[in-house]
């Protein structure tokens, strides 16, 4: 059985092509690499990095949790940590935070897509889509907003010197917001990039 | 004026117009020699330019589709298609203008004067919803795009002139976030169009241009100002594919720089065209380079009439009189102004420029909260009190208004002196309303109209108040102003509506059902499968009974992914469900599973599902597919303050969920799913377990909407497609169908399950809908246990009921219920049923027509048709089937 993204049809009908990345069906190129890392750098590019490893972490032993290697912690709220990891490393940050006391943990890579949106232009195109204040948010920062009528968790992860958002919605939206962004980002030119573009400016993978 | 550039070409009326570069399309029609640019809103009378800066109503043209916008503000375009609105056939000749001799059947409030009869309303509205109004509504359809943005300063300075710019680039000194904005395409306010030099003001701008935490909005129209320093702006054409943009401005500081615009004066024929402010004919000659007229009087006095003279005649037009407004009698002219009459002579001219009052610009002061107060001398009315974080500066606060002018000539009596130019009030309508008792400035606005049409009082709230004060025997200061509220300018509600984003929710299977032929039912943002469209059926009945025979024959697998789920855990979750759920859920076992519904605190259902057991700290909620946020809120809302340790955490996107029922379910399921044994023996109904089913881990929940041995399973939203498909596979040996929501409808209906919400209503308790069982009235208090317990031993006045009917014919959702010719209660649901060979349904009737039995009539489509009270289940009364 494959794991397909929620974009899984829509990649398809933009002639995209597919690799297995940890058991995932996922997009490695649009065009070409070159092509679509050069827009990014030049302008903006957007990918589905719906696959990425996502744990809601509630209770009183949240904040004093050191966030397992490979992991990055995002705080949603007073004891309510998200916990973001490659899907190689799924398992093994799963079973490292399962063993920490008063930490009730639910994986909920499934239940969010997951966007980057990178490239200098990314803020441009985040002003169309959401009310939050995407400029104040530094390297490594998130917040919860409503983003093209959803609600969305955005974490703020920079692809070496290129501003980059990662943008959570509820799965179901996916389709959607992904019109959403392209159409917001049209004016700016931002164009889907692939895996293999994402590895290529710096993404861990 | 004067930038380099060529000529370019639009359309008015199906005529080519010529514009230089620099021209609006008002003033490329002014220099190609059209003066009358629009009609008036209730005598069609002529009106022409009055103060080309985007304040007044009398150049709204249609551009493009797109009705009353104000062609002043609005650069021409190569090929735009400019219209003329308000009038008929032509602005010349416009056979309504006959309605001003009228006038005398349509006196001020005249809608409730004269329309007092219904007869007469029903005799006068279709006229009256011809006429009224101000330009046709864009065509529906239409492509243009209308965008949102949001950003966020620290300071925000509206208005682009010389105060404005000092003020910007003092913040910017400070190091703040600077957001700049100006209604013009270039910066620099009232200088633009006063001769001489302004070079400290181009210095300005260049200094604030070159600074990075600077953002310059031009043609830009700051609207609004709401709650929580919220400024609305909008910008026309923002780029190429894109007819406006709104942004949302969140801002520190507001610095409120808009300066003054000038008003008219109101004497008999103030009105015609040819009557035009003097900063109008100053932008005409200084901005565009056209001369605006032949012979002039100025009406004014000091400095402002002999700068205004100067200016006209350096650009050749002859000053033929400077008149103080006190000694102008009337205007003269039909169509246009022809003479300007005094007590003692008739001047001719083709314009007479008017040194009006100067009034600040302070609509957003008012908005954001801000007082005003009368200032004789300047006469005017300036800010007072300011909210903490809100500055005035320049003219808009008073600084360097110059000396009160009046608004009112000393001849200004007459059915012709318009003070209210959008919907023509005249001091007459003012002075007749004040009379009838309207004396406060508010409700005078109301009764005449004055101050409510396009230019949202801008010309016309200072001569009101004056009309208002004089005949009412109060000061200026005693009457005041009336309220200013956004938008301000107007604006469309393209704008305020935004990008068609509409989301849109999609279960993981979607393109599986698209690709079976799914016709889809749109459920609030979901889209489900309401039948397949296959080969071997024509019609949605055929189509929905093959469904549903393969679910009662064979098997049948459904989507289900839409139904809310959630994850509670913590050691006193027990607790939790237990309080908020009518049923018990603390002694529930580990791998059982539990229906309940969820009442409000006077015992009225809510929701309903059924919660499993996943082990000693973890449950696992389903909820209906429209309750899931409401019911994630409720269960927090509860937790509050009770200091229990337990989580809520929705799955709800993350879960894929299908409903595999029939009596070959399990056969499809074992295949799939080996490590497990799905016999009753070690799976019975209401079981749940954690399973893998073709290598994908799922939650399996033996239960039963459908009335058939099944199972529902969860897993995980990525495996949807696969997981699908490998069911449909595996069931391919024993008849598998998908079946789809109205199959699902038709399989309980015939079960008499309830849909909580679709046959329950926001006053019904588990009693009525003969629920009683789920309710739980021995165990400790529960939200809804005192309502339920007051109304445990009183008879309902009204049931749900199963019905079937006597007849072929199916009632409609809603139908009435009818007892003895009395209304007696309505149909919630029904379905022609293939087990009984007529419609079975539920439906709402009085206590004492509700033992089973009874018949009653239903009204129909057509007709009506006999039904008979059914107390069980139609289908398999004893559940044995859901057991097996």
């Amino acid at each position: 059985m494959t794991r397909r993204t929620a974009l899984f049809h829509s990649h398809s009908q933009t002639g995209a092509q597919f690799v297995d990345y940890n058991g995932w069906q996922m997009p490695v190129r649009f065009t070409s690499v070159r092509e679509e890392a050069s827009h990014v750098v030049d302008a903006a590019g957007v990918a589905d990095l719906s696959c990425i490893g996502k744990f809601d972490l509630k209770g009183r032993g949240v904040p004093s949790l050191n966030p397992p290697a490979g992991s990055q912690s995002w705080l949603l709220g007073r004891s309510h940590n998200l916990l973001t990891c490659l899907p190689a490393d799924r398992e093994r940050v799963l079973a490292s935070i399962e063993s920490a006391p008063d930490i009730y943990t639910t994986d909920v890579t499934s239940a969010y897509a997951g966007f980057l949106v990178v490239g200098p232009r990314s803020r441009d195109i985040l002003r169309k889509l959401t009310s939050l204040n995407v400029s104040a948010l530094s390297n490594l920062a998130c917040g919860q907003a409503s983003l093209a009528h959803v609600h969305a968790i955005v974490l703020r992860e920079d692809l070496g010197a290129l501003p980059a958002f990662h943008l959570l919605v509820s799965r179901y939206y996916a389709e959607s917001v992904w019109e959403s962004i392209l159409h917001a980002g049209r004016e700016f030119g931002l164009e889907p990039f692939g895996l293999e573009a994402w590895q290529e400016l710096g993404g861990r993978g | 004026m004067g930038e380099p550039g060529s000529k370019i070409e639009f359309n008015f009326d199906g005529g080519a117009v010529q514009a230089e570069p620099g021209d609006t399309v008002a003033s490329a029609l002014y220099r190609a020699g059209r003066r009358i640019f629009t009609r008036s809103f209730k005598y069609h009378r002529p009106r022409g330019l009055l103060c080309l800066s985007g304040k007044c109503p009398n150049c709204l043209v249609n551009v493009d589709g797109q009705p009353n916008v104000r062609s002043c503000m609005t650069p021409a375009r190569a090929g735009m298609q400019v219209r003329h609105q308000n009038a008929y056939p032509s602005l010349e000749r416009d056979f309504l203008s006959a309605v001003q001799h009228f006038d005398w059947l349509m006196p001020v409030g005249w809608y409730y004067k004269t329309l007092t009869n219904p007869k007469m309303w029903h005799a006068a509205e279709p006229f009256i919803r011809k006429v009224a109004g101000l330009g046709d509504p864009p065509p529906t359809g239409s492509e243009r795009e209308y965008e949102h943005e949001y950003r966020h300063t620290d300071v925000a300075v509206i208005g682009g002139g010389p105060a404005g710019l000092q003020a910007a680039l003092d913040a910017a000194r400070d190091n703040q976030q600077i957001t700049l904005i100006d209604d013009q395409p270039e910066l620099g306010g009232h200088l633009l169009y006063r001769p001489g030099s302004n070079a400290s003001v181009k210095d300005t701008i260049a200094q604030l241009e070159a600074l990075p935490n600077v953002l310059i909005l031009r043609r830009s129209y700051s609207f609004g100002l709401y709650e929580g320093n919220l400024l609305g702006v909008l910008q026309p054409e923002p780029h190429a594919k894109a007819a406006e943009r709104l942004i949302h401005l969140r801002t520190r500081r507001v610095v409120v720089a808009t300066g003054a615009y000038e008003t008219p004066v109101v004497f008999p024929n103030n009105d015609l065209p040819g009557v035009m402010l003097s900063t109008a004919v100053q932008r005409l000659i200084y901005r565009h380079g056209i001369k605006p007229g032949k012979q002039a009087v100025v009406i004014g006095t000091g400095d402002r009439a002999q700068d205004v003279s100067t200016d006209l005649r350096q650009a050749g037009v002859e000053v033929v009189a400077i008149l103080l407004a006190e000694s102008v009698v009337k205007a003269e002219g039909a169509e246009a102004l022809r003479a300007i009459r005094t007590a003692d002579r008739t001047i001719a001219c083709d314009l007479a420029v008017i040194c009006g009052p100067r009034v600040p610009d302070i609509g957003l002061v008012g908005q954001a909260g801000g007082a005003l107060a009368w200032d004789a001398s300047s006469g005017a009315f300036l800010p007072s009190q300011l909210p903490a974080h809100v500055t005035v500066v320049g003219e808009a606060a008073g600084v360097g208004l110059g000396p009160a002018v009046s608004s009112i000539a000393a001849f200004n009596g007459g059915k012709r002196s318009f003070v209210c130019l959008c919907s023509d009030v005249s001091v007459n309508d003012l002075a007749a309303g004040i009379a009838e008792g309207f004396d406060q400035i508010e409700t005078l606005k109301r009764y005449t109209t004055s101050t409510m049409g396009p230019c949202q009082g801008k010309m016309c709230q200072l001569a009101s108040i004056g009309v208002c004060s004089r005949e009412s025997g109060r000061t200026f200061g005693e009457t005041g102003t009336t309220t200013a509220r956004p938008p301000n300018p107007s604006v469309t509600l393209g704008a305020l509506a935004g990008p068609r984003h509409h989301p849109v929710r999609q279960t993981p299977m979607h393109y599986e059902h698209e690709a079976l032929g799914a016709v889809w039912l749109d459920m609030g943002e979901w889209k489900r499968p309401r039948y397949y469209a296959t080969p071997t059926c024509s019609e949605e009945r055929a189509c929905v009974e093959q469904e549903y025979r393969a679910v009662r024959e064979a098997v049948g697998l459904i989507d289900v992914s839409t139904l809310g789920k959630l994850d509670v855990k913590g050691p006193d979750a027990g607790k939790l469900l237990d309080k908020v759920y009518t049923n018990r859920f603390s002694d529930l076992k580990p791998g059982r599973v539990r229906y309940s519904v969820l009442c409000d605190e006077a015992g009225i259902m809510l929701d309903d599902g059924t919660i499993s057991r996943l082990s000693a700290g973890q449950y696992f909620i389903t909820t209906t597919t429209g309750n899931l946020d409401f019911v994630q809120q409720w269960l927090e809302w509860w937790t509050v303050g009770t200091g229990w340790d337990v989580h809520i955490t929705n799955l709800t996107p993350g879960l894929a969920a299908v409903n595999l029922a029939g009596p070959k379910a399990r056969d499809v399921l074992q295949k799939l799913a080996g490590q497990v044994d799905l016999a009753s023996a070690s799976f019975p109904y209401m079981a749940c377990r954690q399973a893998d089913v073709a290598g994908v881990p799922a939650l399996l929940l033996r239960i039963g909407f459908v009335g058939e041995t099944g199972w529902e399973i969860h897993f995980p939203a990525e495996y949807g497609p696969d997981l699908w498909n490998a069911l449909l596979e595996a069931g391919r040996e024993f008849g598998i169908r998908p079946f789809a929501v109205e199959a699902q409808r038709l399989l309980r209906l015939e079960k008499r399950h309830v849909i909580v919400g679709v046959d329950t209503d926001a006053l019904t308790s588990p009693f009525e809908a003969g629920m009683s069982w789920v309710a739980k009235l021995d165990k400790d208090d529960f939200i809804g246990k005192a309502g339920l317990l007051r109304t445990e031993n009183q008879q309902p006045p009204q049931k749900l009921i199963g019905f079937i009917m006597n007849g072929p014919a199916v009632p409609a959702d809603g139908a009435a219920v009818v007892v003895e010719g009395k209304l007696a209660g309505r149909v919630t649901s029904a379905r022609h049923s293939p087990l009984n060979g007529a419609a079975v349904g539920l439906a709402w009737i009085v206590s004492e027509h509700a033992a089973a039995g009874q018949e009653f009539e239903i009204r129909l489509d057509t007709g009506s048709g006999r039904a008979r009270v059914v107390d069980e289940p139609f289908y398999d009364p004893a559940g044995a089937r859901l057991r097996m």
